[in-house]
């Protein structure tokens, strides 16, 4: 390609663009597809402050509270298990101490009592009569208290615990689980 | 990104027009170049990106419009049929003279190479960025142009002969 032929494309290209710019639109136009352009610019602004608001924010007081109330409510629970447990457990060592006391004297019986019949033969004559089988079935006026009962089934199983080799304990634990964020399952 | 939009009105339009050569048609196909730009948000942030991206929906848009006609975009006239209707040299004409015919003979492109010329000369465009909004390859715009040029400056000095590839290998054939 020679010069000639670039200043001929340089020419013709310039008369192109001198076309191209003499083309304009109309001004109605123009200006109703500009408002239009507006109006869409608005909607997406609405629709994206739409959606501002619909994202989670922080939660409010009353859920916080209401969150407070589970884990109340849940310690509680606890608690009552644990005491009711406990006066259930003290009740069942109370229970088992009388039987064996019971099969101790059914056993080898006092000896002011009548023994015209063999000790293998023991009969419910023999054994405690229900008077003093019910005074001694009744509980030790500390485990009974109903006020400091917990305090009350603490002690007896301390006791118990240091006078006795052999011991068996029943744990009763919440069945309410509890988690960290003080959600009830 | 919005703020440009109204900038890229008249350029949009008058690319639409280039295509269509329908005043009414190039409205419609601006309009909806515009609104999609709108809706696009502000995924389109720098100016020549946007320009480029609007410029090719009006492309796209004028492909679909015409395929919804079952119309083929228009091609004024195949590479083997030049029309030779200038006798006078061009550097004897008035300045209006001029303009008017070489916006006629480039009308007789076809259509890539007219999209290719207008889009460089008019739009002042690069290779790569003609290529981005016609969706070809840089390449392809190269030849297309150079093909353009050398059609346009044979309609318009009817002495020169004619230096397109394919052309020569025509005649070469024949």
């Amino acid at each position: 390609m020679n010069d000639a032929d670039d200043n001929l494309n340089k020419t013709i290209e310039d008369s192109l663009r001198q076309a191209h710019q003499q083309v304009q639109y109309r001004p109605e136009w123009a200006s109703r597809v500009l408002s239009q352009i507006s109006s869409e610019l608005e909607q997406s602004r609405s629709v994206d402050g739409t959606l501002v608001t619909l994202q989670p924010v922080s939660p409010s007081p009353k859920r916080s509270w209401s969150k407070v109330t589970a884990m109340a409510t849940g310690l509680a629970a606890g608690l009552l298990l644990a005491a009711v447990g406990s006066v259930f457990l003290a009740r069942s060592m109370n229970r088992k101490e009388l039987d064996d006391a019971a099969n101790s004297v059914a056993n080898n019986p006092p000896s002011g009592l009548p023994t015209d019949t063999a000790p293998q033969d023991a009969s419910p004559s023999n054994a405690l009569t229900e008077p003093q089988l019910a005074k001694s079935e009744e509980l030790p006026s500390d485990v009974v208290e109903s006020d400091d009962s917990v305090t009350a089934g603490a002690g007896y199983l301390a006791t118990k615990l240091s006078s006795e080799a052999e011991f068996e304990i029943y744990v009763v634990l919440p069945t309410m689980p509890i988690n960290i964020a003080g959600n009830t399952k | 990104m919005h703020d440009q939009l109204p900038d890229h009105l008249l350029r949009v339009y008058r690319f639409a027009m280039h295509l269509c050569g329908d005043q009414h048609l190039a409205e419609d196909l601006a309009q909806e170049a515009m609104l999609r730009a709108v809706r696009a948000g502000g995924r389109i942030n720098e100016p020549l990106a946007l320009k480029i991206w609007l410029l090719r929906v009006v492309e796209n848009l004028w492909r679909d419009w015409c395929r919804s006609k079952g119309r083929r975009p228009v091609e004024a006239m195949c590479d083997t049929e030049i029309v030779q209707e200038q006798t006078e040299p061009l550097e004897h004409m008035t300045q209006h003279e001029e303009v008017a015919l070489a916006v006629n003979a480039m009308r007789r492109l076809p259509e890539r190479q007219r999209s290719v010329l207008h889009l460089i000369a008019c739009e002042e465009l690069t290779v790569s960025e003609t290529a981005e909004v016609l969706q070809i390859t840089p390449e392809a715009v190269r030849s297309s142009l150079s093909v353009a040029r050398a059609q346009m400056r044979s309609m318009l000095r009817p002495d020169q002969p004619i230096e397109s590839p394919h052309l020569q290998n025509k005649d070469r054939a024949e």
